[in-house]
């Protein structure tokens, strides 16, 4: 961990989205922090609020989300602020790329337009300057031939080049936070590895604060430098990712990487059960229906995060695990 | 759609196994409970967690849909009032009234004679129903031959393509290319002076002939429509899936495509319904709908009757068989609209 | 893209002739002229048949006849209506720009609108406004337009002119000038065509609105709009340069077509408000079995509506990029 003040910083941050069958609270106190430069993992299933999270960040959830905490970005709050000033923040202090890359450009417009807008609308370029930032941008990223691709549409690319278009697009004003939700996902494997090649450089030589949104831990454990584990809204473990790796101490760490195919591993182990419903989430622990360690305590208060051997963690037996469980 | 068995056997290829990311992304995304896309959990549980068939899904879909519950229920009011037109009517179809002080030829509405008389002095409001009756039947036998045929040809068309989908497709251009009323027109003529054709169909005048006629253009809008849709299933993997089972063509259309269609079909058959009654009435119009015997009357005939009238100021001979007509379609279309909702909620891009 | 067009042209002429053709047996089965010779000449001499036959290429098999008529008709030589022998195409002429007159008013008033009814929907969905709006357009879509031109007449001419105490009716109810006018007066024009722009535009404006609102919803969810979002711009520009740059795709391809339907869709609209356009010269010739008159007309309506298919097609492709004529 640096000493430098955090660049994002996320308090207690709730989310609820009001429904025909009742209010759904899909984030319920989570905490973020990434310094500079740092790139931070965020694992977790379809529904643990993930994404929600970020989206709150940036201000992209509909009207009707409730939404309370804190967001910071270089100290600067950004719940509450209202819809101009966040219009701002936007594609200059914090940027985000989706899963996507297809659906997420607009069809009609061609590739050096639609970087050159994010452009222009936080500086003060001419058109013509702002299409070669483009080209710029998209040499950055490891499009070749950039100067004929920039008069290009989207669908003349394929699903690789547009996702480094995509990133081209979010650091095109050099935000200061990258948000990358699931960039990977709908790519094929081997192109997953060049768009992380992308990514790392970007955080490295731009020192650019990532945030890495995936259910895949391959691809954290391969570039994150921390990993934050959400389950049902809330963060259940996080800390480097050597030490989440080699001992987590949560059990739905423990039993992500414990259903993980290894050599020597004959029997592949799930984990039992399916996330809850987030219109009445489990009292106490939301992980206690599904964990094989639960005890009476676990249907208590939700758990906290609590330091513990170099991480943290929200389990309340995390220590007597440790013996019980042995290591994984 | 069955749920992925958790407990278990996942069934995967260990030989095959690329990243170890593949595994963990199928165990940990085991879930269709996407918050973002607020879709919590599978709505085709019942109450009691049993699975419900896309039948009985549809129709509890549809009560919860309130305007449509009201169409529906306002529509069989008519419906039923129509087709049994002796209940609500007070006096016959052709009953002229005895003169009297309030009900003289062209009298308005008055205590013995709701919706006014017409010009031979019969009571309006009873020749609506008598009027209606023909011109509902005449709707629903339409549409049902409409979309029986379109849909069988349609499907057909689709499924198979080639000489057949192209035929259809030359067929179906010239005839829409036309507006509806001068086809319509045109095809009654001709109708009229085949030989074969005009023996089964009868006379130009007779309600069998405007049910033939408006069948025969009618089909061609579903036969498009299904046509369409079975195009556009036909690529989904659920066919495929038969295909390799070894079903055969026609198992296929009827066991799973046709099924998969019945948002649009529903679509379809309201609108045929509204359609031909649409078409029954301008045709009637201008004089050349049916005329069911002497003295009955149709809807279109109604109005008909009342356009002469308008300058005379004898409102109630055109407003009340005009609403009636008018209230009727709207409850077809809200009612229509809603099976479509229920069948296939998810092409409905007005709930966002 | 040019050579799409031309190839598209080119095709026109052999479908044409196969059109032109079913139709010329269409109506000849329909309405069998000599019959319409003789109801509108009871007493016509034998000799006199016998020249109005030849006169008029009815002598033949079909397909003789068909030719005959065909080189007429490419050299305009028209003939004339079989009531009242009078040069058809001067009133063809006069009846298509009745109709482009009525049609164009009415189609733009109903498509801006209607565009604007359904953007505004879109923008507010479940919004009062939105329900109302919606509402309105199914009973809209759902009155015929027959009932509406009638309920607008009996309106106009008796109900406002009884409770204002008038003793002219407020807004004409028929034909396109008072009877006996003579001359070009736009006041006097406009003034008759109120009605049945009204009726005409209702139409379209139910139907456009749904269509504007169901598009731009879709625009509206689509992802390339969020990511719109996450750059920042402002709302104007994604409304406009992202949104409705969109979802107006399908929406002109459409218009597109119904303008080509233009031609014979007044029908009704056109009889009831006696405004002599496209559409009342088929009805009036389709009542007389006045063949003369019937074909030019059948030519033109599809002529119209093979270019608006074609023009909708280039519209397309030139809106939407991913689309690539061939």
């Amino acid at each position: 961990m640096t000493d430098d003040q955090p660049v994002l910083e996320i308090r207690d941050l709730r989310v609820t989205f009001p429904t025909e069958s009742g209010p759904v609270q899909a984030v319920r106190g989570v905490d973020v922090t990434v310094g500079p430069g740092e790139m931070l993992g965020v694992v977790g299933e379809s529904g643990s609020g993930k994404s929600v999270t970020f989206l709150a960040a940036m201000g992209l959830l509909p009207k009707t989300a409730q939404i309370e905490g804190s967001v910071k970005v270089h100290g600067h709050e950004l719940i509450g602020m209202n819809n101009n000033e966040m219009r701002k923040q936007r594609g200059k202090r914090i940027s985000m790329i989706f899963q996507d890359p297809l659906s997420a450009l607009n069809p009609t417009h061609r590739i050096g337009h639609q970087i050159s807008e994010m452009v222009r609308s936080h500086t003060d370029l001419t058109k013509p300057q702002a299409w070669d930032r483009a080209i710029e941008l998209l040499e950055l990223v490891g499009i070749p031939q950039p100067r004929t691709r920039v008069s290009q549409y989207p669908h003349e690319f394929s699903g690789g080049m547009r996702q480094r278009v995509m990133i081209a697009i979010a650091i095109a004003n050099d935000p200061d936070v990258l948000i990358a939700d699931e960039p990977t996902t709908a790519l094929d494997v081997t192109v997953q590895a060049q768009i992380l090649d992308v990514i790392q450089n970007i955080q490295h030589n731009f020192r650019a604060s990532v945030v890495f949104i995936t259910h895949d831990l391959g691809v954290v454990a391969r570039i994150a430098d921390r990993v934050q584990v959400m389950y049902a809204g809330r963060t259940v473990e996080r800390g480097d990712v050597e030490s989440i790796f080699r001992n987590p101490t949560h059990p739905y760490t423990r039993g992500l990487l414990a259903s993980l195919p290894a050599l020597g591993r004959e029997r592949l182990t799930p984990i039992p059960g399916a996330p809850p419903n987030m219109l009445r989430p489990p009292s106490g622990c939301a992980f206690r229906p599904r964990c094989p360690y639960a005890e009476e305590i676990c249907a208590g208060e939700i758990p906290v995060l609590r330091p513990l051997l170099g991480l943290e963690t929200a389990c309340v037996r995390a220590e007597e695990l440790l013996v019980v469980a042995g290591p994984t | 759609m069955t749920e992925i068995d958790h407990n278990t056997d996942l069934e995967i290829d260990l030989d095959n196994v690329g990243s170890s990311t593949d595994v963990a992304q199928a165990i940990v995304t085991n879930t269709d409970a996407d918050l973002t896309g607020l879709t919590l959990g599978d709505e085709s549980e019942g109450v009691g967690g049993e699975s419900l068939s896309p039948f009985r899904l549809a129709l509890r879909h549809y009560k919860r849909n309130r305007v449509a519950m009201v169409a529906l229920i306002v529509l069989t009011v008519i419906v039923l009032a129509c087709l049994f037109p002796s209940i609500p009517a007070r006096y016959g179809e052709t009953e002229r009234l005895p003169k009297t002080e309030t009900t003289y030829i062209n009298s308005p509405p008055s205590a013995d004679a709701w919706f006014g008389t017409d010009d031979l002095n019969r009571d309006l409001y009873s020749r609506i129903f008598y009027g209606g009756r023909i011109s509902i039947m005449i709707g629903i036998a339409v549409a049902l031959i409409a979309c029986t045929v379109g849909t069988i040809v349609g499907a057909l068309a689709g499924y198979r393509g080639g000489g057949l989908d192209d035929i259809l497709m030359r067929i179906t251009d010239v005839f829409l290319a036309f507006p509806i009323l001068v086809s319509l027109l045109v095809l009654r003529n001709v109708l009229a002076e085949l030989p074969l054709v005009s023996t089964i169909m009868g006379d130009k005048t007779s309600v069998r002939f405007m049910v033939i006629l408006l069948s025969a253009v009618g089909w061609m809008a579903v036969a498009r429509i299904v046509r369409g849709v079975v195009l556009s299933l036909k690529e989904r993997e659920f066919v495929e899936a038969s295909r390799s089972v070894g079903a055969s063509g026609p198992r296929i259309m009827f066991r799973h495509l046709i099924p998969n269609a019945l948002g649009p079909i529903m679509v379809s058959l309201s609108l045929s319904v509204v359609g031909a009654i649409l078409a029954e009435s301008t045709l009637s119009f201008f004089g050349y709908g049916p005329s069911p015997g002497e003295g009955r009357t149709t809807w279109g005939l109604l109005i008909a009757q009342s356009k002469k009238t308008v300058l005379s100021g004898y409102w109630w001979l055109v407003v009340f068989p005009c609403a009636f007509l008018v209230v009727t379609i709207v409850c077809i279309n809200f009612v229509g609209d809603g099976l479509r909702d229920a069948f296939d909620p998810k092409s409905d891009t007005s709930r966002a | 893209m040019i050579r799409f067009v031309i190839r598209r042209m080119m095709w026109t002429v052999p479908t044409m002739f196969v059109i032109t053709f079913l139709v010329f047996v269409a109506i000849r089965i329909g309405t069998d002229p000599v019959q319409s010779y003789l109801r509108l000449n009871p007493r016509a001499s034998q000799a006199k048949i016998q020249q109005y036959k030849e006169v008029n290429g009815l002598t033949g098999n079909i397909a003789q006849q068909y030719f005959h008529w065909l080189h007429n008709f490419v050299t305009f030589n028209w003939g004339k209506s079989i009531k009242g022998s009078r040069p058809v195409w001067p009133e063809l002429k006069q009846a298509l720009v009745n109709t482009i007159v009525l049609g164009s008013i009415a189609t733009f008033v109903g498509v801006t609108i209607g565009l604007g009814i359904g953007i505004i929907s879109a923008l507010r969905p479940r919004s009062f406004f939105d329900h109302a709006t919606t509402t309105g357009a199914f009973v809209g879509i759902s009155v015929p337009p027959y009932v509406s031109a009638i309920l607008l007449q009996l309106f106009f001419a008796i109900t406002i002119t009884r409770w204002l105490g008038l003793d002219k009716p407020l807004l004409p109810t028929s034909g396109i000038y008072p009877p006996g006018h003579k001359g070009f007066d736009p006041f006097l024009r406009m003034k008759h065509l109120v009605l049945p722009v009204t009726v005409v535009a209702i139409q379209i404006i139910a139907v456009y609105s749904r269509y504007m609102r169901a598009s731009l919803l879709e625009v509206k969810n689509s992802d390339y709009l969020r990511t719109a979002r996450a750059k920042g711009i402002s709302d104007r520009r994604i409304l406009v340069r992202h949104a409705l740059r969109n979802a107006l795709i399908p929406i002109v391809t459409v218009a597109a077509i119904d303008i080509g339907a233009i031609m014979g869709g007044l029908i009704i609209t056109e009889r009831i408000f006696e405004n002599k356009g496209m559409g009342d010269f088929f009805l009036t010739a389709y009542e007389n079995g006045d063949f003369p008159q019937l074909m030019p007309w059948m030519v033109f309506v599809v002529l119209g509506v093979i270019l608006a298919n074609l023009l909708a097609d280039v519209l397309y492709a030139v809106l939407d990029p991913r689309i690539r004529l061939d």
